[in-house]
C-alpha cells in the first residue's frame, strides 16, 4: 500500500516543526504533523527526559546487542507517540542550548509545546519573545486549563480535566451517581487532535502573510465545546444533566446486551420504526415480534426497560458472531464490544490500515498505531519509529545551523548536547 | 482582523452532528460555509433543541445555532437531477465540499467522489460515514454506540460485571467532525502542489482506534496486557479514582510520587505516612485500594469539594472536583478566558449564548459574523448568484427542488 505513494506528495511537505512536547497531548499533535509529511525535530534532554521514555521497553530484536541499545530507545508507547519524528538533545537549562534552540526557531514554521504554564515564560520563550523575534512562527502551547485565567495554575492530567469541564459527572449509569471515564486519557489525546487542526489553520494563515502567531490551547475548554447541549440547557432551562446510562433519547432499544461466554456484550441501537422491523426480522418469532404495545417509537420508549430486560434474556443465550451477523444482515445497527484483542483481530480495521507495521533499528518489526484519516491522493502515514534519544543531534547542528565539527565538540564537552 | 481561512469556499450537505460541526470549525476560522438543507424539514438538529423556555420551535433549537452560526442556507432536494446541477454550481465555485451519512445514502444521493472527481477534479471531497468507505464493514449500520464499542471507548467505562458504558451527548460526532476539519485542510494543503482534490474518508471508529488508543494499544500489543472496566477507578499506581467529598466526588490522580507525599503530609494521616503497607502506591492501587480509600475518606467527609481543591492547588496536587454542569457553566477560568460567546441575533431577535472555540489565536482570532441560518435563508442569493433570476426560481420552487 505505502509502497505505491511513497514518492507522493505529502501534505505538508517543506514545513518544519520544533516539538518540545512530552508525554501525551503534544506528542499526538506532533506525530500527526510528521504522518503528514512535516519535518517533525523532538526537542529533548536526558536531564528532562519524556516520561514515555522511562515505560517499559521490549527486548532487542535478534543480531543486536542488547550492550549496543539503550533502553530509552526501546519502549513502545514512546514509538507510537513519536514516531516519524527526529531528535536532537539539547539541555535548554545552559546558555547554549536555548540559543541553539532559538536558531532552530528561527528556521521553523511551527514550534509545539505542552509545558505547565509559565514554563516557557521562564526559559525566555513567553508569547511576547516568540512573536517579535520569530515572527514566521507558529507557536501553540497547551495547557488542562489555558495560559491565562485564576485556575491557568492548576496542575492537570488528562482525568482532572475531565472532571473539571464537568464530562465524567455525565457518565454513568441511569439513575445512579457519576461512574466518570477514568480508563480513557480523553483530554489529551483529543487535544492532540484539536491542537493539530489549530497548527493548519494557522499555517494556512502563514502561507498567505508570512506571519505566524501564538495560539493558547485548553484541554478543559476543548471538552466544552463536545459539552455544548448539557451546557446550553442549563443556559436556557436552568436543567442540570444527570447520567442517563447507554439511553440515547427516544431510541429504544439501545444499549449493551449481554451475550454467550464470561462478560462478553455487544451493542444494540434502534433508533427509528425501520430499524425495528429489521430487528423483528432479524430476532423472527420473540415475543417482542407481535407486541402491538413496542410497534412506535412512543411505545418502545414508555416500555424501554421491560423491553430491554426481555431482549437481554434473548441475547444471553445467543453467540456474539452468529447473532451480529444475522442482525447487520437485516440492516440492524449491532456490534461487538471490543477489548484490544478484539480490536487486533477485527478485520475491518486491519483493512482500514489502523494497525502500522513498521521497521524499527534495535527493535525489528513492531506495530504503531495508523492514521485517523484516508486521504485518496496523498495519504498520511508513519515511515519510521520514534529517533533515538539525541539521533540526528549532528545533522541537524550540521546540516540545518551549519555549525562546524570543533564547534559541535566544544559543545558537546560542555554537556550541551544531552 | 482577518480571519485565519478567509477566501476559503466550503460547501456542507451536512445533517445532525458530524459534518456540521466540522464545517463550523472552519466557519468560525473564516472560511465561507454554503450550507444544503432538505427542502421541508431541514437539518435534523433543527429539532434537537434544547429550546429557550423548552418551547419547541425549528428557527431556535440551540444545538442547531450552536453548530450552524455564521453560515448561509440553501435548500435543496440534491436527490432530483435539478438539485444535483444546482450543487454541481454551488460546488464549482468552491474549495471542499464536507458530507456525512451511511455510504448506502451518500450512494443515492450520488455524493461519493466517484460522482465528483471527473465533473469538479479540484474539489475536494470530505465523507462522514459511520465505518468508512472501505473495508468489510463500510456497508453495515453503526450508531454512536455501535462505535464507541467497537473503538475500544465502552471497554473501560463502566463497573466490571456490568454492562459497559457509552459517554453521552454524540461524541464520535465530535472526533469525526474534528478529524474531517484538518484532514479536509491537510488535503488542501496538497491541492498546493498537486493541483487537485482528492476524497478525504473519515469514520469516527478509525478516529477512536488510533489517537485515543495509543498507550492502551501498545501495552497490549506488546506485553499483552488487555483493559477492562474499573467502575469509578483505573488499575493504576493509587490514586486513579473518585472519592466521596461531603457534596460530591473528587477525581484523585498523582502520577509523581511528591504529589501524594505532599498530601499525605497535609493531611495527616499517620497510619499512612508510617507503616510501610501504605508505601507501595502499586500494590495500593491494584490489591489493596478500598481499605486506603477507607483510611482518606474521614477526611474527605468533613470538606467540600470546594475545600479540598483550594487545599490541594495550594500544595501543588493535581486533585480536582467533579463538576456538576452548572459549576461548569458558572467556572471563573471559563469566564475569565471569555470561553462562551453570544451569537449575533437573528432577524427575530433571537441571540444564544454558546461555548467558543477552545484555541485563542494571536493574530487571526476565531469570529462568528452571522446569526444561525433560517431555513433556506440564502436560498434567493445563491442561486441567483447562479443565473437563476426569480422567475427561474419560482419554477424549481413548484417542482419541490429548493
Amino acid at each position: 500500500m505505502a509502497g505505491n505513494h511513497e514518492a507522493g506528495v505529502r501534505p505538508l511537505e517543506g514545513v518544519r516543526v520544533i516539538d518540545l512536547s512530552w508525554v501525551l497531548a503534544g506528542p499526538v499533535a506532533g506525530r500527526l504533523l510528521a504522518d503528514a509529511g512535516a519535518e517533525v525535530i523532538k526537542v529533548e534532554s536526558r536531564k528532562r527526559l519524556d516520561n514515555t521514555r522511562r515505560g517499559k521497553p521490549v527486548p532487542v530484536a535478534p543480531g543486536v546487542h542488547e550492550a549496543d541499545s539503550d533502553p530509552l530507545d526501546r519502549v513502545p508507547l514512546f514509538h507510537n507517540l513519536n514516531a516519524g519524528k527526529q531528535s536532537i538533545a539539547l539541555d535548554l537549562g545552559t546558555p547554549d542550548g536555548l540559543a541553539l534552540l532559538k536558531r532552530l526557531l528561527a528556521i521553523s514554521d511551527v514550534v509545539l509545546d505542552n509545558f505547565a504554564p509559565g514554563v516557557m515564560t521562564r526559559l525566555g520563550l513567553g508569547p511576547e519573545v516568540l512573536c517579535a523575534e520569530f515572527p514566521q512562527l507558529v507557536a501553540i502551547s497547551l495547557s488542562g486549563t489555558g495560559q491565562t485565567g485564576p485556575l491557568a495554575d492548576v496542575p492537570a492530567y488528562a482525568p482532572t480535566v475531565t472532571s473539571l469541564a464537568g464530562l465524567e459527572d455525565l457518565v454513568g449509569y441511569e439513575g445512579e451517581g457519576a461512574e466518570g471515564i477514568l480508563g480513557l486519557n480523553l483530554a489529551d489525546s483529543f487535544a492532540g487532535l484539536v491542537a493539530f487542526h489549530a497548527i493548519l489553520n494557522a499555517l494556512w494563515s502563514q502561507r498567505a502573510t508570512g506571519c505566524g502567531q501564538f495560539i493558547d490551547y485548553s484541554e478543559m475548554e476543548g471538552i466544552c465545546t463536545m459539552l455544548a447541549m448539557p451546557l446550553m440547557d442549563f443556559e436556557l432551562n436552568g436543567r442540570v444533566m444527570a447520567p442517563t446510562g447507554n439511553t440515547e433519547g427516544q431510541a429504544a432499544p439501545y444499549g449493551m446486551f449481554p451475550v454467550a461466554g464470561v462478560d462478553q456484550w455487544i451493542s444494540l441501537a434502534i433508533t427509528n420504526d425501520d430499524e425495528w422491523l429489521a430487528f423483528c426480522a432479524a430476532t423472527h418469532g420473540q415475543a417482542w415480534c407481535d407486541d402491538e404495545r413496542v410497534a412506535t417509537v412512543a411505545g418502545r420508549t414508555s416500555l424501554r426497560l421491560e423491553l430491554e430486560q426481555a431482549i437481554a434474556v434473548y441475547t444471553r443465550e445467543q453467540t456474539a458472531g452468529e447473532l451480529l451477523a444475522r442482525l447487520q444482515a437485516a440492516g440492524v445497527a449491532a456490534g461487538p464490544l471490543h477489548n484490544f484483542a478484539g480490536q487486533l483481530g477485527d478485520e475491518h480495521l486491519r483493512a482500514r490500515g489502523l494497525f502500522h507495521e513498521i521497521d524499527i533499528p534495535d527493535i525489528g518489526p513492531h506495530t504503531i498505531y495508523g492514521s485517523p484519516w484516508r486521504l485518496s491522493d496523498t495519504p498520511t502515514q508513519s515511515r519510521s519509529g520514534a529517533p533515538k534519544l539525541g539521533e540526528h543531534t549532528t545533522a541537524i547542528l550540521r546540516g540545518l545551523l551549519g555549525i562546524d565539527d570543533a564547534e559541535i565538540a566544544r559543545l558537546s564537552a560542555a554537556g550541551v548536547l544531552t | 482582523m482577518a480571519r485565519a481561512l478567509e477566501g476559503l469556499k466550503i460547501v456542507e450537505c451536512g445533517n445532525g452532528l458530524s459534518a456540521p460541526f466540522a464545517a463550523k470549525l472552519l466557519c468560525e476560522m473564516g472560511a465561507e460555509v454554503i450550507k444544503v438543507e432538505a427542502p421541508g424539514a431541514g437539518d435534523v438538529s433543527r429539532g434537537f433543541g434544547p429550546f429557550p423556555g423548552d418551547v419547541n420551535d425549528r428557527e431556535k433549537s440551540a444545538m442547531f445555532h450552536y453548530l450552524n452560526a455564521g453560515k448561509q442556507s440553501v435548500t435543496l432536494d440534491i436527490n432530483s437531477a435539478a438539485g444535483r446541477k444546482l450543487l454541481h454550481g454551488l460546488c464549482a465555485g468552491a474549495d471542499a465540499l464536507l458530507v456525512n451519512g451511511d455510504v448506502a445514502q451518500l450512494e443515492a444521493s450520488r455524493l461519493t467522489y466517484a460522482d465528483w472527481s471527473a465533473v469538479l477534479p479540484q474539489l475536494v471531497l470530505t465523507t462522514i460515514t459511520p465505518f468508512g468507505f472501505t473495508g468489510p464493514y463500510s456497508r453495515l449500520r453503526g450508531h454512536d454506540i455501535t462505535l464507541c464499542a467497537l473503538g475500544g471507548v465502552s471497554n473501560v467505562v463502566g463497573e466490571p460485571g456490568r454492562a459497559p458504558l457509552t459517554p453521552p451527548l454524540s461524541l464520535s460526532a465530535y472526533q469525526a467532525g474534528m478529524a474531517a476539519a484538518s484532514a479536509t485542510l491537510l488535503a488542501l494543503f496538497a491541492r498546493k502542489v498537486t493541483g487537485r482534490g482528492q476524497h478525504v474518508d473519515i469514520s469516527p471508529l478509525d478516529v477512536w482506534v488510533t489517537v485515543h488508543q495509543g498507550t492502551g494499544f501498545t501495552n497490549f500489543v506488546n506485553f499483552g496486557r488487555d483493559r477492562t472496566r474499573a467502575g469509578r477507578r483505573r488499575n493504576e499506581p493509587y490514586p486513579y479514582h473518585f472519592l466521596e467529598a461531603s457534596d460530591g466526588l473528587m477525581c484523585l490522580i498523582a502520577r509523581d510520587g511528591h504529589q501524594w507525599k505532599r498530601f499525605i503530609d497535609m493531611v495527616g494521616i499517620r497510619e499512612l505516612i508510617d507503616n510501610p503497607r501504605y508505601a507501595d502506591r502499586v500494590a495500593m492501587g491494584l490489591k489493596y485500594p478500598a481499605e486506603v480509600d477507607a483510611l482518606l475518606q474521614p477526611w474527605f467527609a468533613q470538606k467540600t469539594r470546594a475545600e479540598v481543591f483550594e487545599l490541594c492547588r495550594g500544595a501543588h496536587i493535581p486533585f480536582a472536583p467533579v463538576r456538576h454542569i452548572d459549576e461548569v457553566a458558572a467556572c471563573s477560568q471559563l469566564a475569565a478566558r471569555s470561553f462562551f460567546v453570544q451569537l449575533p441575533a437573528t432577524a427575530d431577535g433571537t441571540s444564544m449564548r454558546v461555548p467558543g472555540v477552545p484555541y485563542q489565536f494571536g493574530a487571526t482570532p476565531a469570529a462568528i459574523t452571522r446569526p444561525a441560518p433560517r431555513l433556506g435563508e440564502h436560498t434567493g442569493a445563491l442561486l441567483a448568484g447562479l443565473g437563476f433570476d426569480a422567475q427561474a426560481q419560482a419554477g424549481l420552487a413548484r417542482a419541490g427542488v429548493i
